[in-house]
């Protein structure tokens, strides 16, 4: 009767976690798996060796800085222009607020590949942009918008800020406006009062937000692979081609883990600054406005 | 044995009867329950009561099985069930969250136990109703627990928790949520209903009024320990302790060493007054001379007049002095109290109708009857 | 405080921005002509009956329904095992069963699609629809495992030991008194399951084979080799699948919401 509970607990799993057992199974199963696999295959497809042709050769070195190169920038364009978007949702009327979420939202839902792909109608060179300048006289040749860094930008932008701006959007919502407003009253002018209160108070969503994006940008491949053009490719991109087309699967499962190795590094490290749920809660609530 | 099983299934069976025995419930070093031990008879109605972290919650989880105890048994009719768990011990329970199952109609909350049970359907309606008519509730079968107000919603709680006639009713702080008319309103038809079925209840309640009210006995727990398990009158009139005075009514405490006077007299000394000690009424065993105790005065026993110019002692046997600090208006009643030279306070209850006026600041004489106070000790 | 006016017509131009590619895509697909032009020239609906009616295209659907269904429903059931573990198991850290489930979610899909391709190759499970149909629950448990478990930390604890009280074990408590409670949130997070699979290329293209291609497999060949309106066509299809599953997760939560608003 008296038996010590630590002992007991330890001989007999309660019921919760034998609820879960069938999850964590299926979740190690399915994904585990083929993450071990990969990197198992990067140490002997052929040979660990696989690690030191990635480190000298000069391509992968640097469509591994490009990665980063454009995750850094696709990460700021979408807090600059993401911040606005979500200060005017959370400091508008109904209306406003309405057209505004509806809008994020119609974009949020539509299909990565549509979108991209609609991007691609509107920036080929026979595209909608082109053919409008050209209408209107302002060029008199079509401009080179696609198959480059710039179709890129725009595409991963334009996927990814979504995400950064409901996370911002979270945030100022926690900001109580009345906050906002005793600043001004104790004599806040009202760039001051969102200087020293409101952007300081919404640093968590911003960061929140930073991250997530940052931590998708690192994976991207359809926006590259459809509007980027072929001389400069990302890791990702690098990757199908090792598997697909030189059919080096060693190689590119060892690019795989250094990719992996990146994203859960940045992740262990932003984690100490923002916490996982914050930046992970994000996906969770894109229903809820 | 044979016997009390047969009385605990039968579905008219009156409440059972309950025991606990050396109960402890441990977290680590801390004791939330700490070896008690109690019996309960069939039908009767009995409140734990105690502050919170005192430990009364903890043992009504353990009495229905969702804790188990670090040490000791329980006893449903003579059987233990320590070992059984919670939906095999026949109880009913009503939370103070009410707890009604938000997916399902009243009807159906009230049928789940019934369900359980594996009772048909037909025969599930007709109990179902009668148990909304003992609530008072005819008619709300469609309704959903979201549709109905905080006191409807304990009433559902409560059939659902009767509906299939439990040995043992367990009532965590079921009024707890409610406002207060509607906690009195409550109060009696909970006491009435559980008389009317014979049921055996165990009641949780911070709420010394509330177990006053209802409770044929009161467990008075402190820190994980049972102070004092007796009627709701005795403990009034007999505390143990002075834990036990100080939480049912109000009460005076005066501490200190008992001397004995030239003429025999016991007496405890106290600045600017008199204490004279009636022996008889040591709850305990009787006092002499050196016993360190606590004399209980509750509020109403105490006289109060204007203190006389001429600053003679009184002759009276029990007496202090004071100044009138406050006068309160509670309802029918005065409450004055009295701060002593010490800095102490004593406080006094009297009826509106009396001729005594008196405004704050003056210098008034506070004296009883030593017969209507209580010699107890520190717990 | 409001926004500022700059603030706000910088709000309005972006959202724009941010629907134009729907709607060009929308708009271009009723053209009359044979190419894709913006604004389309008449509107005609010739290329959503072409879709209709080429075996491939409607193969496609049909692959990409079953697929998506099979996702979510996979996705719900080991998403929810995992935030009941997660919200309650005694023994397993909730921290650790979060971590397992939400991985998935930040590790990318290329990563993903060569592992699961990898594996599928070496075992025989490449070509299998249900195959695919497990790659992309994985993808989805992540939605499940988040809603359900926020769902079931704002249960009342005492509902299901009102349960238990009334005379149900642990297994009929959890089917008759909890499931139901986390059912809108399981339900949710299955219609984001859906629609990640719904609309995954990756991992569908190193699993594709000439009789397993789901409608964006398909799309993403035509995009690579030259444009037409069908394309447009096909993807507002798509887009309009994606709408209703949002529109219905909007309804079960603002009826949940209000269902709880009643006091």
């Amino acid at each position: 009767m008296t038996s010590p509970e630590t002992g007991r607990r330890l001989r007999r799993p309660d019921f919760w976690t034998l609820a879960g057992l069938p999850g964590l199974l299926f979740v190690l199963l399915a994904f585990g798996v083929p993450m071990v696999t990969i990197v198992v295959r990067s140490l002997t497809d052929p040979s660990p060796e696989n690690f030191q042709f990635l480190f000298t050769d000069e391509l992968f070195r640097r469509s591994l800085l490009r990665t980063v190169y454009v995750a850094l920038l696709v990460t700021g364009l979408s807090v600059l222009l993401g911040y606005p978007y979500a200060y005017a949702m959370a400091r508008s009327g109904p209306v406003l607020r309405t057209w505004l979420m509806g809008a994020l939202l119609l974009s949020f839902w539509t299909s990565l590949l549509v979108r991209t792909f609609a991007w691609g109608v509107l920036l080929s060179n026979t595209g909608v942009v082109n053919d409008l300048l050209l209408d209107l006289g302002v060029i008199d040749q079509p401009l080179p918008l696609i198959r480059n860094l710039f179709a890129v930008l725009v595409g991963m932008v334009h996927v990814l800020v979504p995400f950064a701006i409901l996370a911002i959007y979270a945030s100022l919502r926690g900001v109580d406006a009345e906050l906002e407003q005793a600043a001004q009253v104790m004599g806040a002018r009202p760039a001051r009062a969102f200087w020293h209160v409101t952007l300081p108070l919404s640093m968590p969503g911003v960061a929140a937000g930073a991250v997530l994006v940052f931590v998708l940008s690192l994976g991207f491949y359809l926006t590259p692979a459809l509007l980027g053009g072929p001389a400069d490719i990302l890791v990702s991109q690098s990757i199908v081609l090792q598997v697909q087309q030189y059919l080096d699967p060693g190689v590119g499962s060892a690019m795989a883990v250094v990719l992996l190795a990146l994203v859960l590094a940045f992740l262990a490290i932003a984690s100490k600054v923002v916490g996982l749920g914050r930046i992970l809660g994000v996906t969770g609530k894109e229903g809820t406005s | 044995m044979f016997t009390d099983k047969s009385r605990s299934r039968g579905t008219d069976a009156p409440g059972a009867g309950l025991s606990l025995e050396g109960i402890a419930k441990h977290y680590g070093s801390v004791r939330a329950v700490d070896d008690v031990s109690l019996t309960i008879e069939p039908g009767q109605f009995v409140t734990l009561l105690g502050a919170s972290g005192s430990g009364k919650t903890t043992l009504l989880r353990v009495i229905a099985g969702f804790l188990e105890p670090s040490a000791g048994r329980v006893l449903i009719d003579g059987r233990d069930v320590t070992a059984v768990p919670v939906h095999r011990r026949n109880i009913g329970m009503v939370f103070q969250s009410y707890a009604l199952f938000p997916h399902l109609s009243v009807a159906r909350n009230i049928a789940f136990p019934l369900a359980m049970r594996g009772m048909r359907k037909a025969e599930r309606r007709e109990l179902v109703t009668q148990a909304l008519e003992s609530v008072h509730l005819p008619g709300y079968e469609d309704r959903m627990p979201a549709q109905l107000s905080g006191g409807q919603r304990q009433r559902v709680a409560l059939a659902r928790a009767i509906v299939s006639r439990p040995s043992l009713l367990l009532m965590d702080e079921p009024l707890g949520a409610l406002d207060r008319r509607l906690r009195e309103v409550l109060q009696v038809e909970i006491l009435k209903l559980s008389r009317e079925l014979g049921l055996t209840v165990v009641n949780v309640t911070h709420d010394q009024e509330e177990a006053f009210t209802m409770s044929d006995r009161i467990a008075l727990l402190a820190d994980g320990k049972l102070v004092q398990y007796a009627s709701p009158e005795e403990i009034y009139t007999r505390p143990v302790s002075d834990v036990a005075a100080g939480f049912l009514g109000e009460a005076n405490l005066l501490r200190g060493v008992l001397t004995r006077a030239a003429d025999g007299r016991l007496t405890l000394p106290a600045q600017d007054g008199h204490v004279e000690i009636d022996a008889a009424t040591a709850v305990r065993s009787a006092p002499d001379a050196g016993d360190e105790v606590v004399v209980v005065v509750r509020p109403w026993s105490v006289g109060v007049e204007r203190l006389g110019r001429d600053g003679a002692e009184p002759g009276a046997p029990c007496w202090l002095r004071g100044r009138l600090s406050a006068v309160i208006y509670a309802g029918d009643s005065q409450k004055l109290i009295v701060e002593r030279p010490d800095g102490s306070e004593v406080v006094v209850r009297r009826s509106m109708d009396g001729q005594f006026e008196a405004a704050p600041g003056e210098e008034v004489l506070l004296t009883w009857s030593s017969r209507d106070a209580v010699v107890t000790t520190a717990g | 405080m409001r926004a500022g006016l700059f603030v706000r017509v910088f709000g309005l131009v972006f959202a724009a921005i941010l629907i134009i590619p729907t709607v060009v895509v929308t708009a271009t697909a009723f053209t009359e002509g044979s190419i894709i032009t913006f604004p389309p020239q008449g509107m005609s609906w010739r290329w959503f009956e072409e879709v209709l009616t080429d075996p491939v295209w409607t193969g496609a659907i049909r692959t990409s329904l079953t697929v998506g269904v099979l996702a979510a429903v996979i996705a719900v059931l080991v998403g929810t095992s995992l935030a009941l573990a997660a919200a309650r198991s005694g023994l397993l850290p909730s921290s650790l069963v979060v971590a397992v489930g939400m991985t998935p979610m930040v590790v990318p899909l290329v990563v993903v699609a060569i592992g699961v391709y990898f594996v599928y190759v070496r075992i025989g499970l490449y070509g299998g629809i249900l195959s695919l149909a497990l790659a992309h629950a994985v993808l989805g448990v992540p939605f499940v495992l988040v809603n359900v478990l926020a769902a079931l930390r704002s249960l009342d604890p005492h509902v299901e030991e009102a349960a238990r009280a009334c005379g149900a074990g642990p297994v009929r408590t959890l089917l008759r008194v909890t499931v139901p409670q986390i059912l809108p949130a399981a339900l949710i997070g299955g219609l984001f399951a859906f629609i990640t699979s719904w609309d995954e290329v990756v991992v569908a293209i190193f699993l594709n084979t000439p009789t397993l291609r789901t409608l964006p497999v398909v799309i993403w060949g035509q995009v690579r080799s030259g444009l037409e309106p069908s394309t447009s066509a096909v993807a507002t299809i798509l887009t309009v699948v994606s709408l209703v599953v949002f529109a219905l997760t909007a309804a079960i939560s603002s009826r949940r919401s209000r269902s709880r608003r009643v006091h």
